[in-house]
C-alpha cells in the first residue's frame, strides 16, 4: 500500500510547489494572520492598561485578564475560521484538475489501488495544510517571548493539536468535493460552503423546544455536527475524547464517501 | 493473449458496444477501425479497467479486467484518446513518476524511464517541461509511458490523431517496431493507417462489428466501387451524359456546375474490375468539350463507411 501512495504523494507535492496558487494562497494567509496578530496584542496592551488604571482608581471590579485566554485564544479562533477559506484553495485541483485533463483515466489504469490515489493527494494536501500551521508556529514563539512566557503552554499546545485535527478533517472534506466534479472552481466553493455550514450549523439561534420525534432538541442535533461548538473547547486548553472523535470522524467520513465516489466508476449498471 | 466475449456497454440506454467478440494473439497488432461515437474507446477503456461491461466478458494475459482488474492493469500500457499529461512536469519527470505508478522502484525504474526515453526519441525533451513541448513529443511521451516496464499489451487509442504527416509516419514506425514483442490493439478512423500498421482489422460502427480481416482482404472487400473525378470544360450536362455513355460507369455525380463555359466537375464511378477511363476521355473529346483534369481517388473511409452502414442497416430494416 505505502509503495502505491508514496508516488502519488510525491507527484502531488512538487506539483503543488509548481503553482502559483499555494504561495498566493499561503502569502495572503499569512499577511491576515499577522495583521490581526498586531490588533490582538494591541488590544490586548489596551485592555491591561485600563485594568491598571482601574485598579489604581477607586473602582477595583473589573474581571481578571488572561493572557493565554485573549491571544491564543483569538488566535485559534482566528486561524480556525481562515483555513475555512484556504483549504478549499489546497483541496480544489486534487481530483478535479486530473478529471479534466483527462490524466485521471490514465491514472487509474495505472497499478493502483483507489485508496492508494485517495491517501497519496490526502496526505499531500494534509501536509500542504500542516505546513501552514507550521507557520503560524512564529505566533506562540512571540508571545511568550514577548510576555516573558506568561501564556499556558499546555493550552497552546491542545490549541494545536486542535488545530492539526480540524485541518485534517477539513482537507478531507476539500478532497471530496474535488472528486465530484471537474471544476475546480466549482469545487473550491463546494469546499468552502460546506465547510462553512458545519462551522455555523450549531451557533444558529432555532428557537427553542423544537423536538425530534419529541425526545431530541434539533437545537442539539446541530450542536453535536458543528465544527465550531467542537473545536472551541481546544482553544480553551480542553481535550475531550468528543472533540476528537468528530473531527476523527468527520476526517473518515468524508474519506470513505470519497473512495466510494471513485469506486462509483466500477461498478456494474 | 486477448479475448473478449460478446462485450456489451450501455451508457444509460444507450448501447455503446453491443456484442463484440474477438481474441487477439501474442504479438498480433489489431487496428480498430471506426468512426468517432463507434465504440472504439469504450471498448479500449473496458479492456483497461477503466469502466466495466454491461455484460460479457474479457480476459488479458488471462486475467479477467472485472474481477482481476489490478492484475491486468499491470500487464497493460495504455494510451488514452486526448494523450493527457501533466503539464508542470519534465518529461523525465513524468515518466518516472509513471514507472514508480506501474510499480517500478529506484534503479528499476530509472531502468524503465531510459529504455522509453530511447525506444520513443525523447532524448533531446528529456528535460524539458511538458507544457513547452511540440504536439508530436507530447504524444510520443505518452507513448513511453505506455511501453514502461515493457508491458505485455499494449492499447492505444488513436495514436496519431492530432500529428502532422511526418510525426504520422515516425509514430507508425514506432509502433511497427513494438509488433513481434508485445500484442497491440491500436484505434484509428483512418483507413491506410490500419493497412500499414496492422496484421488484422476490426471495423466497428454503431457498438458493433461489421467487418473483420487482413487489412488486404479489407481493402479489397470494401473498394467496391472506383471513383475518379473529373475536371471538364463545356456544358456540364452534355459532359455528363458522355461520361455515361462510357462502357463501366455505373454512376456520374456533378460536383460542381460551372455557369457559363468554365470547368465543370465530376465524380465518376466504374467497377473495380473495369476501366472505363479511355473511353471517358475520348467521350468527353468527340462531344466538343475540353477534357481538364482525371484523377482517381483511393477510396475513403467514410466512403466505406456509408457503404457499410448502408448495408446493416438494409438489413435491420428486412
Amino acid at each position: 500500500m505505502l509503495r502505491e501512495i508514496c508516488p502519488v504523494y510525491k507527484r502531488e507535492m512538487k506539483a503543488y510547489f509548481s503553482s502559483p496558487a499555494i504561495y498566493v494562497a499561503l502569502g495572503l494567509f499569512l499577511a491576515f494572520v499577522g495583521l490581526q496578530y498586531h490588533y490582538i496584542i494591541k488590544y490586548f496592551v489596551m485592555v491591561s492598561q485600563q485594568k491598571m488604571m482601574s485598579q489604581e482608581g477607586m473602582y477595583g471590579g473589573m474581571p481578571p485578564i488572561n493572557l493565554t485566554e485573549i491571544v491564543v485564544g483569538s488566535m485559534f479562533g482566528l486561524i480556525n475560521f481562515l483555513m475555512l477559506l484556504v483549504v478549499p484553495i489546497f483541496t480544489m485541483r486534487l481530483f478535479s484538475e486530473e478529471k479534466r485533463l483527462g490524466t485521471f483515466e490514465l491514472l487509474v489504469t495505472c497499478p493502483l489501488r483507489d485508496w492508494s490515489i485517495l491517501l497519496g493527494k490526502y496526505l499531500a494536501a494534509l501536509t500542504v495544510g500542516l505546513i501552514t500551521l507550521a507557520f503560524c508556529l512564529v505566533y506562540p514563539i512571540t508571545t511568550q517571548y514577548i510576555s516573558g512566557g506568561q501564556a499556558e503552554n499546555s493550552v497552546i499546545l491542545v490549541s494545536y493539536l486542535g488545530l492539526v485535527l480540524v485541518v485534517a478533517a477539513y482537507v478531507a472534506f476539500g478532497v471530496f468535493a474535488s472528486s465530484v466534479t471537474e471544476n475546480q472552481m466549482l469545487s473550491a466553493i463546494l469546499t468552502f460552503v460546506g465547510l462553512l455550514s458545519f462551522y455555523l450549523v450549531g451557533r444558529m439561534d432555532y428557537g427553542k423546544g423544537a423536538m425530534l420525534f419529541g425526545k431530541v432538541e434539533w437545537a442539539d442535533i446541530f450542536s453535536a455536527l458543528c465544527a465550531y461548538t467542537h473545536s472551541e473547547p481546544f482553544s480553551k486548553g480542553m481535550l475531550a475524547l468528543p472533540d476528537v472523535a468528530f473531527f476523527l470522524m468527520f476526517t473518515v467520513f468524508f474519506l470513505i464517501i470519497t473512495a466510494k465516489i471513485l469506486e462509483a466508476r466500477r461498478w456494474r449498471v | 493473449m486477448i479475448t473478449v466475449e460478446k462485450l456489451t456497454k450501455y451508457y444509460g440506454e444507450f448501447p455503446a458496444v453491443r456484442d463484440v467478440s474477438f481474441q487477439v494473439g501474442k504479438g498480433e497488432i489489431l487496428g480498430f477501425l471506426g468512426p468517432n461515437g463507434a465504440g472504439k474507446t469504450t471498448t479500449m477503456r473496458i479492456l483497461t479497467c477503466y469502466t466495466p461491461a454491461t455484460s460479457g466478458k474479457a480476459t488479458v494475459a488471462g486475467f479477467d479486467v472485472f474481477t482481476q482488474s489490478l492484475e491486468v492493469r499491470r500487464r497493460i500500457g495504455y494510451l488514452p484518446e486526448n494523450v493527457p499529461l501533466y503539464n508542470e512536469m519534465t518529461v523525465r519527470g513524468y515518466l518516472l513518476f509513471m514507472a514508480e505508478a506501474k510499480g517500478h522502484r529506484g534503479a528499476a525504474a530509472r531502468k524503465a524511464v531510459e529504455q522509453a526515453i530511447n525506444e520513443c526519441g525523447l532524448a533531446e525533451v528529456r528535460n524539458r517541461l511538458i507544457a513547452q513541448i511540440s504536439r508530436g513529443f507530447r504524444q510520443r511521451v505518452s507513448l513511453g509511458q505506455a511501453v514502461l516496464g515493457n508491458p505485455d499489451v499494449l492499447i492505444l487509442d488513436e495514436p496519431t490523431i492530432g500529428l502532422d504527416p511526418r510525426q504520422i509516419v515516425e509514430i507508425r514506425n514506432l509502433i511497427k517496431n513494438m509488433a513481434g514483442k508485445r500484442t497491440v490493439i491500436l484505434s484509428t478512423h483512418i483507413l491506410p493507417e490500419v493497412a500499414l500498421t496492422c496484421q488484422k482489422v476490426l471495423v466497428i460502427h454503431r457498438g458493433r462489428i461489421v467487418a473483420s480481416g487482413t487489412p488486404d482482404e479489407m481493402i479489397s472487400n470494401l473498394e467496391a466501387v472506383r471513383q475518379t473525378d473529373v475536371i471538364a470544360r463545356g456544358a456540364p450536362d452534355a459532359i455528363a451524359t458522355a461520361l455515361r455513355s462510357a462502357a463501366g460507369v455505373t454512376n456520374v455525380r456533378i460536383l460542381h456546375k460551372s455557369p457559363v463555359d468554365g470547368p465543370s466537375e465530376f465524380l465518376v464511378e466504374y467497377a473495380p474490375g473495369k476501366d472505363p477511363r479511355g473511353d471517358m476521355a475520348r467521350a468527353i473529346t468527340q462531344g466538343g468539350h475540353a477534357l481538364l483534369e482525371m484523377r482517381t481517388r483511393g477510396l475513403s473511409l467514410e466512403d466505406v463507411f456509408i457503404r457499410i452502414t448502408a448495408g446493416e442497416e438494409a438489413k435491420h430494416a428486412a
